[in-house]
């Protein structure tokens, strides 16, 4: 007999994952949870063997069901079915298939839209009213975060200095490359994130990381900015130039949202010292290491600051995390000129705030939407789940 | 058909005399910078953002003039003075009837004439390019910024200046926290090539930052990061190395050795080890030969020199003052005469006679110290040396080698008596034949062109560092090259690579001849496209039989690891420090030596921990941050540091920081390399890193 192994949709998720190259390296491999790194089905993890089953295995189970089954009995007992919708049977399903499931419900409430050759795009929230199987709800879009591109003359006042940069790259080399794919150790190490104990914390990080990285997606492919190389052929970035737009900077985008998503996580869990200051500088870093790379302008970071810390808050209002406010914010690059990405110019602490350079407004924060965004019961059973975590014995809180 | 082959592959070049001594008083670096280096010089190689950068000069001046006792100081006012100054001493001995002086002036117009008066004075004058541009220049006549007291107390005041790069101002170990915020160490730091505020700038180039300045970064909610902007000590927008950027910074880590402390501790010793920093030209420190050092380096300490004065009249006590500078070069006439220490003499002794004149009782805990390393360049097969042979000619063989692809120009520098007569240097160009240069002397250069381009590809000059015949007392002959690559914006053509020969045949009455070869790779963490020439010898013994790196000058080279000492550390008035390793106090590999008849150093302390783990550690480039760094950069703070200890009462005497106050080595060591006072003891400090 032959019988073809099945490897499951494991690995078909990380086939599509594995082409698309969504953050780099490994990245989709966390959607399943599976192979990421230090995911909960990580080498030898829980998903590990999920969904992998082996010729020799399937042939056992049924020479072995031929010894055990004798004739049917007709059922008297059974068991009490589930309740459809119950976002409780959340827990019931793979790692894999939760983050799938949160995906879906992430982006299917997001529309970006742009105009051809408008050079801008905007994100949108989808809120729904109602519905069921049969009957399609009332929706409306609003708006939650819009940019767009610099001049090509912006881009040629940029390019000097990402070469500026340049001379950092043997000093950075080491996190350059270890930042490739989503920087994840990075934000482990300051707040010691363990994937016995933090399981759903890192899920909920993977699930921002991936978000930020759709919706950055769409944002280059809208405004297609060129990258620092194909301006100036003495940029030579030291890693291969990625296969997307440069402009909003996807690292930015995914560091942002994690350092918001951890700060409003642990608030009113657990006190640090300089836990503020230090993940968003560890977000500051990660963004301006792709600068000494070659492979952004500090205007990309800029982009992906606004989007990033945005799609943060919404991301955490979503969730239903308690107080979580959202504020529309718009990035507009032109007039950037030569202007170098400054955390301070950017955010004070970690709220977004205005910005301006000769009177053009480069970041501008906008009115108060938290309104308009409804928090997801399917989020929001992940985000108690990593709330949970960080209700232990060492909180001081 | 063998001739024109011949023809094709030999090199054509000549010997000309240079017409019109360009340049009169200019240090021959200077004169080979401004006349020679075009496509190959900054303005071709940097990125050029005002039509003015590096366009500037400035003049280095020291004059001697002798008085008799109690005349007045006219014959000082007979020299002219030159304009802008930036800094300027004056030294009197009434006793012995002699005035000196020392001037830094800033030369906006290239080429403005500096009158010579040389019978009235003794004059040192030498000119060299200021590789500054136009947005550090400031005004004429500077502000003026005063200095407020701070209760420093008259025991255990002491200042710390230090000379150096890439220093972060706010890094933590330069504060104290108090009760009310964050309080700076620093009192003043000029960076000499920041961007200059114009009429608010109290310095006539660059950008000087205060305590006070210092103290709202300090105390403000912005990152390190943004400080450092804020500061504009770092600033991608500008070309420029941005060295403070990258985990170690040489000038960071050298002033936490001298002076750093721990911002916790609320000890009154930290509060009153006052800090003073002068970060020199990003420029000046990539010309790793340090042709470009010495007027920025005396403007600094005079600078730092005068804010002492300052400090000491405001706090009503002279303030002793420590300056640490951790910089070499491997020229000079390395018998204390360099036209640096010449005027580095003069600024201290011009001080500290200020401060006796200013205060009826000074005290005898007052000094000056002057601290510098001896520099890395033992095995960089960079010194020969021919001994006098008295009664007949003295000869000196010198196969220099020098690298394809090296982007800057190499030099060598051969010094003699100032009585050496009938000297006739000959020179080997790669694989042509020895040529005489007998019409070479103070008065005439020689020029090697290419025959088919009229290209220059070498220079050999004689001169006394700008002094005169009376006065000096040895004479150099500078060999300049061509660098062996040039960039691609020029059709210059490179000069060649390969081994050239130099011969210098000369009368000697005594003394010896040396030649040494400057440093020209890249200073850490900057970018530079040098490349390193050197003495290559067949019978150089690089090795020891049993595989070891021969520390010592065996066999029958010319080429000698003694005598490379750092050619601005000769003088007496200067503290010199060697390099040791903890784990077994041998001297660290590349740690140089003095040599007979030059003055040995006086201490050494830990430059290495191990023969496998380099350096010692102190602060990288960001608070909290902990790296090692070697070499006898690293050396020469400690010293100072005990000598800032010494100033406070917590340690040894400063005054007589000597063997025999310092511990003294046990048994033998080499006296050549690490002096006589042995800094390197088991400490608890050293133990803990290992």
């Amino acid at each position: 007999m032959s019988i073809s192994s099945i490897s499951g949709g494991v690995g078909g998720v990380g086939g599509v994952g594995g082409v698309g190259g969504v953050g780099g390296v490994g990245g989709v491999g966390g959607v399943g949870g599976v192979g990421g790194v230090g995911g909960v089905g990580g080498v030898g993890g829980v998903g590990g063997g999920a969904g992998s089953v082996t010729p020799s295995l399937a042939a056992s189970l049924m020479t072995n069901r031929d010894g055990l089954v004798e004739a049917w009995t007709p059922l008297t007992k059974k068991p009490n079915p589930m309740t459809s919708g119950d976002v409780a049977n959340m827990s019931e399903w793979s790692p894999w298939v939760r983050a799938l499931i949160l995906q879906t419900e992430l982006l299917s409430h997001v529309g970006t839209f742009a105009v051809e050759n408008s050079n801008a795009v905007g994100l949108f929230h989808l809120s729904t009213t109602g519905g069921d199987a049969t009957t399609a709800p009332t929706a409306a879009y609003h708006p939650v975060v819009d940019l767009v591109r610099p001049t090509d003359d912006d881009f040629v006042a940029q390019t000097q200095v990402v070469y500026n940069y340049a001379d950092l790259r043997p000093d950075r080399a080491g996190e350059i490359l270890n930042q490739v794919g989503f920087p994840t150790p990075f934000f482990s190490s300051i707040i010691g994130l363990h994937p016995a104990r933090n399981k759903h914390t890192i899920q909920l990080v993977s699930l921002a990381q991936l978000f930020a990285s759709s919706v950055a997606m769409q944002a280059k492919n809208a405004l297609a900015v060129l990258r620092p190389d194909v301006y100036s052929g003495q940029i030579q970035p030291m890693i291969p130039t990625p296969g997307h737009g440069a402009l909003p900077s996807a690292h930015a985008t995914e560091a942002y949202i994690v350092s918001r998503l951890l700060l409003t996580l642990l608030d009113g869990k657990i006190e640090y010292d300089g836990l503020e200051r230090l993940l968003m500088a560890q977000a500051t870093r990660i963004a301006v290491n792709r600068t000494v790379a070659g492979v952004h302008f500090p205007a990309d970071t800029f982009a992906g600051a606004t989007l990033g810390a945005t799609m943060g808050a919404y991301f955490c209002a979503r969730c239903g995390a308690a107080g979580q406010t959202v504020h529309q914010a718009s990035f507009n690059g032109e007039g950037i000129g030569a202007t170098d990405f400054l955390q301070k110019d950017a955010f004070d602490g970690s709220t977004l705030i205005d910005f301006n350079v000769d009177g053009n407004d480069i970041i501008k924060v906008g009115a108060d939407i938290t309104g308009n965004i409804q928090a997801s019961d399917l989020l929001n059973w992940l985000w108690n789940k990593a709330r949970d975590e960080w209700k232990t014995s060492w909180s001081n809180v | 058909m063998e001739d024109k082959l011949e023809q094709c592959l030999m090199p054509s070049f000549s010997w000309v005399k240079e017409a019109n001594r360009p340049r009169r008083g200019y240090d021959p670096y200077s004169v080979w910078a401004l006349n020679y280096s075009d496509g190959f010089s900054l303005r071709d190689t940097q990125t050029i953002t005002n039509p003015k950068d590096f366009t500037y000069q400035v003049v280095l001046r020291n004059t001697e003039v002798s008085v008799k006792p109690g005349a007045a100081q006219a014959p000082l006012d007979e020299i002219p003075v030159i304009e802008p100054q930036i800094s300027s001493s004056t030294f009197e001995r009434d006793q012995e009837g002699v005035v000196r002086s020392t001037e830094v002036a800033l030369c906006l117009t290239p080429d403005t004439e500096v009158a010579e008066d040389e019978a009235s004075a003794s004059y040192q004058v030498m000119r060299y390019p200021a590789p500054l541009r136009s947005y550090s220049i400031g005004k004429k006549k500077p502000a003026t910024v005063s200095y407020s007291a701070q209760g420093l107390d008259p025991k255990t005041g002491v200042i710390v200046g230090v000379i150096d790069n890439n220093f972060n101002l706010v890094n933590a170990r330069f504060t104290q926290n108090t009760a009310t915020g964050v309080t700076s160490r620093i009192d003043f730091a000029w960076v000499q090539d920041g961007v200059s505020r114009g009429a608010t700038e109290p310095v006539v180039f660059g950008r000087e930052h205060d305590k006070a300045e210092l103290e709202g970064l300090l105390n403000s909610a912005l990152s390190e990061d943004d400080r450092l902007q804020a500061l504009g000590l770092l600033d991608f927008t500008r070309p420029g190395s941005w060295s403070l950027a990258r985990q170690l910074s040489h000038g960071t880590h050298v002033l936490d050795t001298a002076a750093g402390f721990d911002p916790e501790t609320g000890e009154e010793a930290a509060r009153n080890c006052r800090i003073m920093a002068v970060q020199l030209p990003e420029l000046v420190t990539v010309e790793t030969s340090g042709a470009r050092l010495a007027p920025f380096v005396v403007a600094g300490i005079g600078r730092m020199l005068d804010h002492a004065y300052e400090m000491s009249v405001v706090e009503n006590f002279p303030i002793p003052v420590v300056l640490n500078f951790s910089y070499a070069i491997a020229g000079g006439p390395h018998d204390g005469t360099s036209i640096i220490e010449t005027a580095i003499d003069t600024l201290v002794a011009a001080h500290i006679e200020r401060i006796e004149k200013k205060f009826d009782d000074v005290p005898p805990r007052f000094g000056v110290q002057v601290v510098l390393p001896t520099g890395n360049r033992y095995l960089a097969r960079g010194h020969a040396n021919a001994p006098a042979v008295v009664g007949a000619m003295t000869e000196l063989n010198l196969p220099w080698r020098v690298q394809p692809e090296d982007l800057t120009p190499n030099f060598c520098e051969i010094w003699v008596p100032e009585d050496t007569k009938d000297i006739t240097l000959s020179v080997a160009w790669p694989g042509g034949t020895p040529i005489a240069l007998p019409d070479l002397d103070r008065r005439q250069a020689m020029l090697l062109v290419d025959d088919a381009t009229g290209d220059v590809l070498a220079r050999v000059s004689v001169d006394l560092q700008g002094m005169t015949p009376a006065a000096a007392e040895k004479k150099r002959v500078l060999i300049a090259l061509s660098p062996s690559a040039m960039p691609s914006s020029t059709n210059r053509k490179p000069g060649p690579n390969g081994l050239w020969h130099v011969q210098i045949v000369a009368r000697l009455n005594g003394g010896e001849i040396n030649a040494w070869i400057p440093r020209d790779d890249a200073p850490l963490g900057f970018s530079r496209p040098g490349l390193q020439s050197y003495f290559n010898d067949a019978t150089y013994e690089r090795y020891t039989p049993e595989g070891f790196i021969n520390q010592e000058d065996t066999g029958p080279s010319v080429i000698k690891r003694r005598g490379t000492l750092n050619g601005m550390a000769t003088s007496e008035r200067i503290t010199v420090v060697g390099g040791v390793t903890y784990r077994d106090e041998n001297p660290s590999y590349y740690a140089a030596s003095s040599s007979k008849g030059m003055r040995d150093p006086d201490y050494s302390a830990v430059s290495d921990r191990s023969r496998v783990i380099g350096g010692i550690l102190s602060s990288g480039s960001r608070s909290g941050s902990v790296l090692p760094m070697n070499g006898t950069s690293v050396s020469a703070p400690q010293v100072s540091r005990a000598m800032m200890q010494a100033f406070q009462g917590t340690a040894l005497d400063p005054k007589t920081l000597h063997p025999q106050d310092i511990p003294p080595f046990d048994g033998n060591h080499d006296i050549l390399r690490l002096g006589h006072g042995d800094l390197s003891r088991p400490s608890r400090d050293l133990e803990s890193q290992r």
